[in-house]
């Protein structure tokens, strides 16, 4: 009864006529976001970072979540149409996806990807209104060894998601910590590889390091090369799915909406994850597997379901903990803190209307993307008709704008040119940039939650293992560790390596 | 021997953190019972050299870096030097003569596009951005020595 209160709070703050509009121009931005290969949802939430802050927190998180979700309904569409995943989540949704638009399906494929899209965010929020106030209430309990344990738990947790190797995911997000550590140290007062520049007193900003990464090394990385890619335009009639189609859609969806939440709540690039996830689940479990890449609905409906059911999932540690699960996540918690609230435990007690606000807004986003999905399809194929070579620079403009106003520092922009050369080199090398984010985001609080929990004992280090929450956390570390470790000495081919290697695979076709 | 992709990672990177390492020469780690502004740093290097040796131990299974592509480099050396001059002038000159001017350049010096085009398109955008995000969302921008 008492969540059912809130909520109704919460559409009371969604249903007001500014707070629908900043959903809106979020839910349409998003969308642009995954149709556009090459800009991805990170860019596009750190791009329109400095636009908010003229606003309040609620429209603020509202806008930015909606680009986050409405980019995975996006990413939807270049798959199916060309064969060009608009976003990392939606690489499964081509193989089948394309393979219905060339047999004359791309508007029932558009269509099953899209409802199938809105019924697992409806699901997952429904999940997450449930889910993460109770946990909220649980961290309450958390103290600082708790914090640290928790906080290692997540990177390690990250690495073993990660399609790259433990020591490559590692390695970034040792780089990500150390760079959090730039700055005033907040126990002492002391500067820390500031080199007497008073902007990096406050050390480096997330929005220069992950726009820079994540929208100039992206773009550093792909030339303007005019594409020859066919596009299908299917037409408005032709978007009804059959009831047969709809018959074959409806338990993938199912599925893929309770597994992608699943995911989404642990770290990694879940989206990503858990579509590959969903179409290994869904392949196995059809009695059809053979018309699996010529054209099966359940292919395209299971995976779309689960990534966008992930998106929402993310939240949940988020919101409930203060634990960023990945880049994304991060730069919404910056979002969150720059307008004064705190992510965490006290984030439904002491910021109620942020909160339930959010969580409303993400039925009414799901509802706009659904309308704006199916009638604007051919507005959205259009955008992929301007050539790239238009659009990079306009791009480039935006990274400039996007991490200038955060504080009117022109150091900003510079630390983000170089992360963008950073961010091209790591790609050459085949190393993932996403740890580094999440690193330099939990730097501040595991060092400070570190420190303290080593000042609480007087430097024994069992105080972790004493309490049962951390020792629980470390302990579950530790397993993840110990089996990445064995499969990275036997050389093992475990479910990680051929996610991996089926994402390159499909990327490079 | 091959000199493959992860020799050049680890060892670049090991060399870093002997750098950083180096500079941090009066940040104290302080004790276990009371830690110091250095002990996250001095840990985060410790770890960065670690992983970067047993990139550099396991480099063997990693392509030759002679295999690597580069026929992307001259475009992005490009790019970035334009955006380069463009940060740096960004403050004294204003958003909307600076970004003219880098998209522009990027238009019709690194992407050969006709002049008229890349000019039309560099003056029609900024000035476009500017209107919406300076009247619509309130969101200040530089201003040059023109005034806009």
């Amino acid at each position: 009864m008492e969540t059912l209160d809130s909520l109704m709070l919460g559409f009371s703050v969604a249903f007001r006529p500014d707070v629908l509009l900043y959903a809106f121009i979020g839910c349409l931005v998003g969308t642009l976001v995954g149709v556009l290969p090459g800009v991805g949802p990170l860019a596009g939430i750190s791009i329109l970072l400095p636009a908010t802050f003229g606003l309040d927190a609620t429209k603020a998180v509202v806008m930015l979540a909606g680009i986050y979700y409405g980019s995975q309904y996006g990413g939807s569409t270049t798959s199916i149409l060309m064969r060009i995943p608009g976003e990392a989540s939606s690489v499964m949704t081509c193989i089948d996806g394309f393979a219905m638009a060339q047999k004359g399906r791309a508007g029932a494929a558009l269509a099953i990807a899209a409802v199938g899209s809105f019924i697992a965010g409806t699901i997952s929020v429904l999940a997450l209104m449930l889910v993460a106030p109770p946990l909220a209430a649980f961290a309450l309990k958390f103290g600082p060894p708790e914090y640290t344990a928790l906080l290692l738990l997540g990177l390690i947790f990250l690495a073993y998601m990660s399609s790259t190797s433990l020591p490559r995911t590692l390695l970034m997000a040792s780089i990500g910590l150390l760079l959090g550590c730039i700055g005033i140290d907040t126990m002492s007062g002391q500067f820390r590889y500031a080199f007497d520049i008073k902007e990096l007193a406050d050390g480096i900003g997330i929005v220069p390091v992950a726009v820079g990464l994540f929208g100039l090394g992206e773009i550093l990385a792909t030339p303007a090369r005019p594409s020859n890619a066919q596009i299908i335009q299917p037409r408005f009639r032709d978007l009804m799915p059959t009831r047969q189609e709809w018959g074959e859609a409806a338990a993938p969806i199912a599925r893929g909406s309770v597994l992608g939440f699943l995911v989404g709540i642990v770290p990694g690039s879940a989206h990503i994850i858990s579509s590959f996830i969903s179409y290994a689940l869904e392949k196995r479990l059809s009695k059809k597997p053979e018309e699996f890449g010529h054209g099966a609905v359940a292919g395209v409906a299971g995976p779309e379901s689960a990534n966008n059911a992930a998106s929402t999932g993310a939240f949940v540690p988020m919101l409930a903990l203060g634990l960023p699960t990945g880049p994304v996540t991060a730069v919404l918690m910056a979002a969150l803190m720059i307008h004064g609230v705190t992510p965490g435990p006290t984030l439904v007690t002491d910021h109620p209307q942020v909160f339930w606000g959010f969580i409303a807004s993400m039925y009414v986003g799901n509802i706009m993307l659904l309308a704006l999905n199916l009638p604007l399809v051919g507005l959205f194929v259009s955008v992929l008709r301007i050539p790239y070579a238009y659009l990079y620079p306009v791009i480039i403009m935006f990274c400039i704008i996007g991490v200038y106003e955060v504080s009117h520092s022109i150091i900003d922009v510079w630390i983000m040119l170089v992360m963008g050369v950073v961010g091209y080199l790591l790609r050459k090398c085949d190393l993932d940039p996403a740890p580094l984010v999440l690193g330099l985001v939990i730097a501040p609080t595991l060092e400070l939650s570190f420190r303290q929990s080593l000042t609480m004992s007087s430097g024994d280090f069992s105080i972790f293992l004493r309490r049962p929450i951390s020792a629980v956390l470390l302990v579950l570390a530790a397993l993840l560790l110990a089996h990445s470790i064995s499969t990275l000495l036997t050389q093992r081919k475990d479910w990680r390596r051929k996610l991996a290697e089926a994402e390159a695979g499909e990327q490079k076709t | 021997m091959t000199l493959r992709r992860d020799h050049i990672v680890g060892g670049v990177l090991i060399a870093v953190a002997a750098a950083v390492f180096a500079l941090s020469g009066d940040l104290p780690a302080g004790t276990l019972g009371s830690p110091g502004p250095g002990m996250l740093p001095y840990i985060s290097l410790g770890l960065i050299a670690a992983f970067a040796l047993t990139l550099l131990i396991g480099a063997r299974q990693s392509p030759p870096f002679a295999a690597t592509e580069w026929s992307d480099l001259p475009h992005a050396v490009s790019v970035t030097i334009a955006a380069a001059i463009a940060i740096a002038v960004y403050e004294k000159l204003g958003f909307v003569i600076t970004m003219a001017g880098l998209i522009f350049v990027l238009l019709a010096s690194v992407e050969r596009l006709p002049l008229w085009r890349a000019a039309l398109y560099a003056g029609a955008v900024p000035v476009g951005i500017k209107l919406l995000l300076g009247t619509v969302l309130k969101s200040p921008l530089p201003l040059g020595p023109f005034g806009f």
